[in-house]
């Protein structure tokens, strides 16, 4: 890949009010599957989006969702989708073609939105961002769960001060992997970039450095023994507290985020997209508040992905402000990166003393 | 090295261990065989050539274990999974040339609480009210019958209650106990023929390389005689629960499972394997999804305890099962005592984010 910015030939055509913005999709994988053929069905319903054309190079794949979207085509190539023209790109491939098909995109003067994580590594991000800032298009990243009526009130709660200067947080995130992945790649970190940091932990570090900003020191443990690691615990000091991030493919626990602060704590239950329990010193009760954006609907994991696909669009019909934009992808593989680098060995106490002694002596130099 | 070993079901407990075990040590090449991709979420921490087959599709099979001297097969399941996993697996072992294969039956096949005196001379029978028990019965005598022509050399081993690290009676106790549901029936004072996972791999590494075990069966289990207080003691002690407090007496009579009749009936599994594979994946994970989130919903209440028959029948047993066979002919002897087991088992509850006493994981 070519590190040099390029100006792109083909400007965006105007849009027109009360026009569908034109939209393509890249990647009918699980998560196309799962959520972005409802979504988009949803929106092409509402008359906000046209989804012109599909593409995945599992013909089966591509025809699962053709069935749910009528009146998109099935392109042959990722060329050929882009040759058919658009507004806007989603990229929901695996991680090892976001970069490639984002800048494709972009080049063909589509604004895109990248499923996470936005790319493989923060410095093949910055090339995206790059090339999108040099063409004056928009790239916006699949942070999903900032889209959470709950997770958005965390943040309005905590900015406001409800529970007071925050004294400590503790997420633990995880269960037996049940993700329907087509291949064992996803466990590559050459193709994936990593193993559980990088797939949830994506969603988690975004979400903390949302609501606290950027951490000034991490600490970081896994177990990974020459592959990609299914457990992993961070530590993310902030200003006068710490964060203590456990996340794991193996085993399921509550799957709970805790947020300590002076004056009480909030809990969140991992993928909660409207409730939020809050407990307050000198209150006899714990109350579990319901949120909803502000138009009062109500949100479930599906609406999430309307809405991130509808800020997009609002953004590049509206020019209003992009919530999940790409800066917070690039910034969130940056952490991941430091987490790497700073990498020790979590403590495995099932492993006996020869069982580490082999660890030692031989998996960790196939890192 | 003792060539290739081929782990079949790699992703469940003791698959997982056993992958963990003989990869670390270097005793074995080891190359797990899973039946979905997602399946090998864990054993990805290790550099090691895995394989995706379907334990029922001979020719993925055969391919997948081609190269592999020996087969451990520790394939779970329902009742049918369990017996229709056995041929087809035999079948593709003797096209792959591979020379043993291991099978992870139980000592179950005598029953949860079986008669003083029991070995594996006993006789064995699929009458029982445990359907888990006939399933295995059934698969050791289809082995056999398989065996007969010579194309592979078959181990059998009956472990008893295996636990430790992400096993049912570890994190599923401690689960039990955290919601409510946990007990022990009569005080829990009957003989748990408990067997530590390593000392389980430790059998399944005798069954491979000592030459006399080809078309033997072996009962393998701990040292300690030991009772199902005794190993769900620790558990509670490190969640801060009371023992105590569980015992429960068990009914005079048991009604019938019906979700586990549905599973095992033919109806429900050719409606499953009807489905489209997205579907049958996006189900199971919206099912999870539906089930945690309906788990997280439920308002706090006086949970209702439910004592199965199997449960009680394990919880009242008055034998100890013997390894002595396996000592005299494998030369095995546990790895692990019972007291190291339950520090590693509990120590591992705490990694995996139980609330125990010492609820900090560590890093080296």
């Amino acid at each position: 890949m070519s590190a040099q910015i390029e100006t792109v030939q083909r400007q965006p055509a105007r849009l027109r009010q009360g026009e569908p913005v034109r939209l393509v999709l890249a990647g009918c994988g699980a998560v196309t599957k799962l959520y972005y053929a409802e979504a988009l069905s949803r929106l092409q319903g509402r008359g906000q989006i046209a989804v012109a054309a599909i593409f995945d190079p599992e013909a089966k794949s591509a025809a699962v969702v053709q069935a749910r979207l009528p009146g998109a085509k099935v392109a042959a190539s990722f060329d050929g989708l882009l040759a058919v023209g658009a507004d806007v790109a989603i990229i929901a491939s695996p991680p090892r073609y976001h970069l490639d098909q984002s800048m494709q995109a972009l080049r063909a003067g589509m604004h895109v939105l990248c499923e996470k994580p936005m790319a493989t590594s923060s410095s093949d991000a910055d090339l995206i961002l790059a090339v999108a800032a040099a063409n004056n298009l928009h790239v916006a990243t699949g942070l999903v769960r900032r889209q959470f009526p709950a997770t958005r009130s965390i943040k309005a709660m905590v900015e406001g001060g409800l529970i007071g200067k925050i004294q400590g947080v503790c997420c633990f995130e995880g269960g037996p992997f049940q993700w329907p992945v087509a291949s064992t790649s996803y466990f590559s970190r050459a193709e994936s970039g990593g193993g559980v940091l990088q797939d949830i932990g994506t969603h988690c570090l975004d979400l903390l450095t949302w609501w606290f900003g950027e951490p000034h020191e991490i600490h970081y443990a896994d177990d990974a023994m020459g592959g990609v690691e299914a457990n992993c615990l961070v530590r993310l000091g902030f200003g006068g507290f710490e964060a203590t991030v456990r996340l794991s493919r193996d085993w399921a626990r509550p799957n709970l985020y805790r947020l300590e602060g002076e004056r009480g704590s909030i809990s969140w239950a991992v993928n909660e997209t409207e409730l939020v329990e809050i407990a307050l010193k000198g209150c006899r009760t714990a109350a579990t508040a319901s949120f909803t954006n502000t138009d009062d609907r109500s949100r479930d994991f599906v609406d999430a992905f309307c809405d991130q696909i509808s800020d997009l669009v609002d953004t590049v019909r509206n020019g209003t402000l992009l919530s999940g934009s790409a800066t917070a992808g690039r910034n969130v593989l940056k952490r991941i990166e430091e987490c790497y680098a700073r990498r020790k060995r979590l403590d495995m106490p099932w492993l006996g003393a020869e069982d580490f002694r082999h660890v030692i002596a031989s998996a960790e130099t196939r890192q | 090295m003792t060539g290739t070993v081929a782990v079949l079901g790699a992703n469940g407990f003791i698959g997982c261990r056993t992958v963990e075990l003989l990869h670390l040590s270097g005793w074995a090449e080891v190359r797990p065989i899973v039946r979905r991709p997602s399946a090998f979420a864990s054993l990805s921490r290790f550099a090691i050539d895995g394989r995706v087959a379907d334990a029922h599709n001979v020719p993925a099979l055969t391919a997948a274990l081609l190269g592999c001297q020996s087969v451990v097969h520790a394939v779970a399941g329902d009742s049918r999974t369990i017996v229709d996993a056995v041929e087809p697996v035999y079948l593709a072992a003797a096209a792959a040339g591979v020379v043993r294969l291991v099978y992870l039956s139980s000592a179950s096949v005598h029953g949860q609480s079986p008669l003083p005196g029991t070995d594996e001379t006993s006789a064995l029978h699929d009458g029982q009210t445990v359907e888990y028990n006939n399933a295995k019965v059934r698969a050791e005598r289809r082995l056999g019958e398989l065996s007969r022509d010579g194309a592979v050399q078959v181990v059998v081993l009956r472990p008893g209650i295996v636990f430790g690290p992400r096993s049912s009676w570890t994190g599923g106790f401690a689960n039990d106990l955290l919601d409510g549901s946990a007990y022990l029936v009569d005080g829990g004072h009957g003989i748990c023929n408990s067997a530590y996972v390593d000392n389980v791999v430790h059998a399944i590494k005798l069954a491979i390389e000592v030459p006399e075990a080809a078309g033997r069966t072996y009962l393998v289990g701990d040292r300690e005689r030991i009772s199902w207080a005794d190993l769900c003691r620790p558990i509670a002690e490190a969640l801060g629960f009371d023992l105590a407090a569980i015992s429960v007496s068990a009914p005079l009579s048991f009604a019938p499972n019906w979700t586990q009749w549905l599973r095992d009936g033919d109806l429900y599994r050719r409606l499953v394997r009807s489905l489209p594979r997205p579907v049958r994946s996006g189900l199971k994970v919206g099912y999870a999804e539906w089930r945690k989130s309906g788990l997280d919903q439920r308002p706090p209440m006086a949970p209702k305890i439910k004592v199965s028959e199997e449960r009680a029948l394990l919880h009242r047993c008055r034998v100890k099962l013997p390894s002595a066979k396996a000592e005299r002919e494998l030369g095995y002897q546990p790895v692990v005592g019972f007291e190291e087991a339950c520090r590693r088992s509990v120590a591992w509850l705490t990694f995996a984010g139980y609330p125990t006493a010492r609820s900090q994981v560590g890093e080296r």
